[in-house]
């Protein structure tokens, strides 16, 4: 998709996120721990792409604990290293981009301190003013992860046109299994009245490199969809294309996006993004207490559906 | 009367009219010594290489004496002032923090006035300057960490130029109203981020 449409498929999912949803709660009731340090850490390399996306979320006695004052999260890996940054989101969630030359790297996260790292963007010289202060007691924990085997889907072609809610799809993929894989699915709807309406499924799939699907799975026939989530897949969704946007909505703390309502929506057709995401579980470093690491990789398949 | 006898005449009568006003201008500038101070409104550029952010509106004063070589041709040392220029409370990775910039010059240059009128002169100055400025960051953590403000000062030299209009009255004294522009330069030089910084100013001001 391009990036206007990412763009307007934002403002939907903000819309839709935001009515129904009032509390982030289910984002953090799995995994993080509600005592001491939980790290949320995925990297995701897209088939046929040597960037790497990387987006992290700290939580502190199980809740957001944004990192300030010089504390940054580092990701390291044998082509360099980055910070993730948090300028386009909101409270604890970080996200950044690294380029890799080896598939196989181990890739680190360490949340560190660093005040003119921090300050880099910064118009004047932080060498000869600076407020610093000390690191917080984040500072030294990791966490690690290595990628699984690469994803492709090979069926089936991209941009077919589905006609019924019935119709079927076989998914195809090569690479061997890990420990999870995830679908992930945007769709967005548009209306004879010129409106649309988009939201993300996501659920996980058994590793067989084939997987049917049905265009009722992922647009019922139904006033109301619901989205499946849970804390896991908050990041997974997050790095698969809709990066800026689903992370943006998410950071309003309203994950739970339970209802896409069609009252009064005339479909006219959908487009659909289908991304296949394989995942290996990594490890979260000494004195970590809660969240997870997770190494993926992904491909993606567009589609259509127009009744 | 002809057309060219009427254009003659206002020839003539507006060549009267000037060489009497340059006349009465070099009767004016006998006394060599001149003395100056006005005050205005400046407005603080800063470039660093990357994005800054603007600045508000500060305010501005200034003292210069001169010396008059001929009726046109001026030399001045003065000293100006400009007050806090502070830009908006900014966001980033270490937290929120906003900015002041504040300076002092001293200077010295050379003005050259343009008697085409009696009491309106145009004039253009500029010349050399040397500064001290202060650059003031205030930190904010979300509450997290105290809040806290640090300072840098540094000196240097720059450069300035103005243009205005003098307008002389008859009780020896002038006012004058003008547009200057003083740029301080290499500020912080040794540093990671060198400034360069800009201030135009409006100024409002009298003189003898």
């Amino acid at each position: 998709m391009s990036r206007f449409l990412y763009c307007s498929v934002s403002c939907m999912l903000l819309t839709t996120l935001l009515t129904g949803c009032d509390s982030p709660d289910s984002l953090y009731e799995s995994n993080v721990s509600s005592t001491g340090a939980s790290i949320l850490f995925e990297a995701s390399l897209p088939h046929g792409e040597s960037t790497l996306t990387v987006a992290s979320a700290v939580f502190e006695n199980g809740q957001p604990e944004p990192l300030i004052g010089g504390d940054l999260i580092q990701i390291s890996a044998e082509s360099g290293q980055i910070y993730l940054d948090n300028e386009r989101y909101q409270e604890n969630y970080y996200a950044g981009q690294l380029q890799l030359n080896n598939a196989n790297s181990n890739i680190q996260l360490e949340i560190v301190h660093d005040a003119q790292g921090a300050r880099a963007g910064r118009w004047y010289p932080t060498d000869e003013v600076l407020v610093d202060t000390e690191g917080s007691e984040l500072v030294g924990y990791t966490a690690s992860v290595t990628l699984p085997d690469l994803v492709e889907i090979i069926a089936p072609q991209p941009d077919l046109i589905y006609t019924s809610r019935g119709d079927e799809f076989t998914l195809e993929w090569t690479g061997s299994p890990s420990d999870r894989m995830s679908l992930v699915s945007f769709n967005i709807c548009y209306s004879s009245q010129g409106d649309s309406l988009g939201w993300v499924k996501t659920f996980d799939i058994a590793d067989t490199q084939s997987y049917t699907v049905s265009i009722s799975q992922l647009i019922p026939d139904e006033e109301t969809i619901e989205t499946a989530g849970n804390a896991q897949n908050v990041l997974t969704g997050l790095i698969q294309g809709i990066f800026e946007i689903y992370f943006e909505a998410l950071t309003f703390g309203l994950y739970e996006a339970e209802d896409v309502r069609f009252d009064d929506f005339n479909l006219t057709y959908c487009e659909l993004d289908i991304k296949l995401v394989r995942k290996k579980d990594g490890t979260l470093g000494e004195g970590v207490s809660g969240g997870g690491a997770i190494g993926s990789t992904s491909d993606s398949v567009s589609m259509e559906y127009r009744p | 009367m002809s057309r060219n006898t009427h254009l003659a005449s206002a020839l003539a009568f507006s060549m009267a009219l000037f060489t009497s006003s340059a006349a009465a201008y070099e009767e004016k500038e006998k006394e060599p010594f001149t003395g100056t101070a006005s005050a205005g409104l400046c407005k603080l550029n800063i470039s660093s290489g990357t994005s800054v952010p603007d600045f508000e509106t500060c305010g501005t004063y200034n003292l210069y004496g001169g010396y008059r070589f001929t009726s046109w041709l001026h030399a001045e040392v003065g000293f100006q002032d400009y007050s806090n220029a502070s830009t908006a409370i900014q966001k980033d990775l270490a937290g929120s923090y906003e900015t002041e910039f504040t300076a002092t010059t001293t200077f010295a240059g050379l003005g050259i006035h343009f008697p085409v009128h009696r009491t309106l002169i145009p004039y253009v100055r500029g010349g050399v300057l040397h500064y001290r400025g202060k650059l003031t960051v205030h930190e904010y953590f979300d509450d997290i960490y105290p809040e806290g403000s640090q300072t840098a000062r540094d000196n240097g030299t720059g450069y300035y130029w103005a243009t205005g209009l003098t307008l002389q009255s008859a009780q020896e004294l002038r006012f004058i109203l003008e547009f200057q522009q003083q740029v301080l330069q290499n500020i912080f030089e040794d540093s990671s981020r060198p400034l360069e910084a800009r201030y135009n100013s409006i100024m409002l001001g009298f003189g003898f």
